[in-house]
């Protein structure tokens, strides 16, 4: 979990008088991200609400978690930095980090980020000659943002070759189980269909090898 | 028979039409939220891709926020010529113009 705290990022802190502070409402949803534990464990928690989201004609953002959490308008806008103050940002994330989490904490991170880079893009907009005390912090939220897409691509990508595994004729057959098996070890145990029971059941890599738990409970045991 | 097929495209969208990961950029300018209070009134710059109903939709998934009605206006980036022939043009944008709801507005400016 410490570790995991660590690469909490884009955390706007305030340094005044040699005190840190953490905004509060990044600090809860960050919290709410970082709650989770083993994703063999959490399985049921995939759960995408699809009926919650609004029907319209045209299209329509789903945010099942942040809905709950927005802070009207009051979120574009940054503290007001007292002179011989500064943001402070951490790093950035990056896709090892992302690789283990779920669908859902991905999607609620991607909010997280949405609501700081319109934040710090008005602080851009509104600052005099549009520039920003701590100008990295747009491109670290970009690169987290682009991080997050690189790990849902590759658990697409896994999802499109083992489709393909079942259709493809003998002869390439070989080529297309390398590409699998090398994924299969980037994403790890991680639903690829997040919120389809049914298909999380056929998945490996998301089965518990019962007979290892059991010696592992009898070895508990012994000892 | 066309409120059959309206039922049929609000069902349909449900499940084809979500955005998941939306990637719009809103930014206030003009420093509109110092008269936010009196007019109701708030100003954004963001792409020109966006449309009046995607940021209604956005401001009420993301920001919680009811939207009565949007503006929208069109600019074309400004060519700059420099002290040497070398001539660019700055990217074009699109001016939103939102008006809130009564009952939601608030001072916006943060301690």
């Amino acid at each position: 979990m410490n570790t995991l705290f660590k690469s909490i990022n884009i955390t706007q802190r305030v340094v005044l008088n040699s005190t840190t502070t953490f905004n509060k409402n990044s600090c809860r949803l960050y919290s709410t991200i970082v709650s989770r534990s083993s994703p063999l464990l959490n399985n049921n928690r995939l759960t995408l609400n699809r009926s919650a989201a609004e029907t319209t004609t045209t299209t329509t953002i789903t945010s099942n978690n942040t809905t709950n959490n927005g802070g009207g308008l009051k979120d574009f806008f940054e503290h007001v930095y007292t002179k011989g103050t500064y943001p402070v940002s951490g790093k950035s994330w990056e896709a090892r980090d992302l690789r283990g989490k779920s669908f859902e904490d991905l999607h609620k991170l991607w909010f997280v980020l949405l609501k700081e880079r319109n934040k710090v893009m008005t602080e851009q907009e509104l600052a005099k000659n549009h520039k920003l005390v701590n100008p990295l912090r747009l491109k670290k939220i970009r690169k987290s943002m682009a991080a997050i897409k690189v790990v849902l691509g590759e658990r697409d990508r896994l999802r499109k070759q083992l489709y393909i595994l079942t259709k493809c004729p003998e002869s390439e057959r070989n080529q297309v189980q390398k590409e699998v098996e090398r994924l299969t070890k980037l994403v790890g145990a991680v639903s690829l269909t997040p919120g389809l029971r049914d298909l999380e059941q056929l998945q490996d890599t998301l089965k518990v090898d019962e007979s290892l738990e059991s010696s592992i409970d009898n070895l508990q045991s012994t000892n | 028979m066309s409120s059959g097929i309206k039922s049929v495209a609000n069902a349909s969208s449900k499940y084809w039409n979500n955005v998941y990961f939306p990637n719009m950029k809103l930014a206030v300018t003009r420093q509109t939220q110092k008269t936010f209070q009196q007019d109701r009134k708030l100003m954004f710059k963001s792409d020109c891709s966006v449309g009046k109903i995607d940021v209604k939709n956005y401001l009420k998934a993301v920001y919680d926020v009811e939207v009565h009605k949007v503006n929208t206006i069109n600019v074309q980036g400004r060519i700059k010529r420099g002290a040497t022939k070398h001539a660019y043009k700055q990217s074009d944008y699109k001016k939103i113009i939102i008006t809130v709801d009564p009952k939601q507005v608030e001072p916006l400016t943060r301690k």
